[in-house]
């Protein structure tokens, strides 16, 4: 049998923490967490997408948003031109949200890219980031490596973590 | 102790109802802080950047740590080629590492790391239940300080999210198999092993070395060619720390 009581807060019994029941309306309904652990990747100078930025995802809902997070190490990694290029798109269920291009001479990082963009409903859809080089071995930016690390020049490698958060408004 | 146990919660009739399995992703505990002392000068052996690291105490074993850095750099000495190494630890784990490196490079990046929560090795009772708020650790307690104590975590097959021990022991002795202890949920375990954690402090945060000291050297918290006037100026950095339940 249903309860149908009604409350406007809820409060605990010392009366320290009232939460309105209405706050409880924006909520994560669906996560996941992706680390990527496989070691530099070598994009070409077609468009591919990047391994560990990606996930095919199914949201529960309709009406939500999807939160998308990803921590993505770039690097030169002693290939070709010092000048490093390269070309990005971010994807949710084939839509193309967003495109941008990272360069510099001798570029390494390791940031983290966010994006929020409606769910497209129910079904499974692939949400992330595709990349290309510049140049194929030259001008080029690498992913999940380094160069010249603690001063010797060694290539490390780097993981990568990817967040998706589905949430209601 | 009153508890409300519902599958759902109706805001209002133009609303479906809220199963309360959709609360159980939730943030239990945050920390930030913001850094505005000025630039700061690494060398070539790795040390903590200040105003990025905190020594954390998890609220429990059993969430996750997400930590936010939000941190400006630049080059600001030496050769234009400016070079570091940064690793990302918590509690005395290496989570992962990644260089900050170009030619004339200024920027300010957002960095987020996800980690598992950490505690004392945990003590595990074989045969362990719950019955309304009483903890019974039937089998002898094994691991770590191989005795529950008051705050740690419990865990198990059936064991609701959340579970603390509260008081206690109130029967036996803390080491002792049969002891008997107050949680703060209350449910029904019947005879499954039940793991108890305790959080302790930990420090999360980021360290960090220059390729040379005072050459090929990226600084935090500072500008170059400011306003077309060359003037270095001073940039704040902030993390934010958030600890939370992915749920169930």
């Amino acid at each position: 049998m249903a309860n149908t009581a009604q409350f406007a807060y809820i409060q605990n019994r010392a009366a320290t923490v009232t939460v309105p029941v209405t706050e409880l309306r924006t909520r994560v309904i669906q996560s996941i967490r992706q680390d990527y652990t496989g070691g530099v990747w070598n994009p070409d100078n077609t468009y591919n997408w990047i391994p560990g930025a990606y996930y095919d995802f199914t949201p529960r809902r309709a009406d939500s948003v999807i939160f998308y997070s990803m921590r993505l190490p770039t690097s030169r990694h002693t290939s070709g031109a010092t000048h490093c290029i390269g070309n990005f798109y971010f994807y949710a269920n084939n839509i193309n949200y967003y495109q941008w291009e990272e360069s510099l001479q001798h570029m390494d990082n390791g940031k983290t890219w966010q994006f929020q963009v409606p769910s497209w409903g129910t079904g499974t859809g692939r949400i992330g980031m595709q990349n290309r080089a510049h140049a194929n071995d030259s001008n080029e930016v690498r992913m999940y490596t380094t160069e010249y690390w603690d001063g010797v020049g060694s290539n490390q490698n780097c993981k990568g973590q990817l967040i998706i958060e589905e949430i209601l408004l | 102790m009153s508890q409300l146990i519902a599958n759902n919660i109706l805001i209002d009739t133009t609303n479906n109802p809220i199963p309360l399995t959709e609360l159980g992703y939730r943030v239990i505990k945050t920390a930030r802080a913001t850094y505005d002392s000025g630039q700061w000068n690494p060398n070539t052996t790795y040390n903590w950047i200040p105003g990025m690291f905190n020594d954390y105490t998890p609220l429990l074993t059993t969430s996750r740590i997400r930590m936010t850095c939000m941190i400006p750099f630049a080059r600001n000495s030496g050769a234009a080629h400016a070079i570091s190494s940064w690793i990302f630890y918590a509690n005395n784990v290496e989570q992962g590492r990644h260089a900050v490196m170009g030619e004339h490079y200024e920027d300010m990046c957002t960095y987020v790391w996800d980690c598992a929560s950490w505690g004392a090795t945990p003590v595990t009772s074989a045969n362990a239940t719950i019955l309304g708020t009483t903890f019974t650790a039937v089998g002898q307690p094994t691991g770590g300080a191989a005795a529950f104590s008051i705050g740690q975590q419990l865990t198990g097959t059936g064991v609701a999210l959340g579970t603390v021990i509260t008081a206690g022991p109130l029967t036996g002795s803390a080491g002792a198999p049969g002891a008997t202890w107050t949680v703060n949920q209350a449910q029904t375990v019947t005879a499954t092993t039940i793991t108890g954690t305790l959080p302790t402090s930990g420090r999360i945060g980021y360290q960090m070395r220059a390729y040379g000291d005072d050459n090929h050297e990226i600084r935090p918290y500072c500008t170059q060619y400011w306003d077309g006037g060359g003037s270095v100026q001073v940039s704040r950095g902030q993390y934010v720390i958030e600890e939370y339940l992915v749920g169930v």
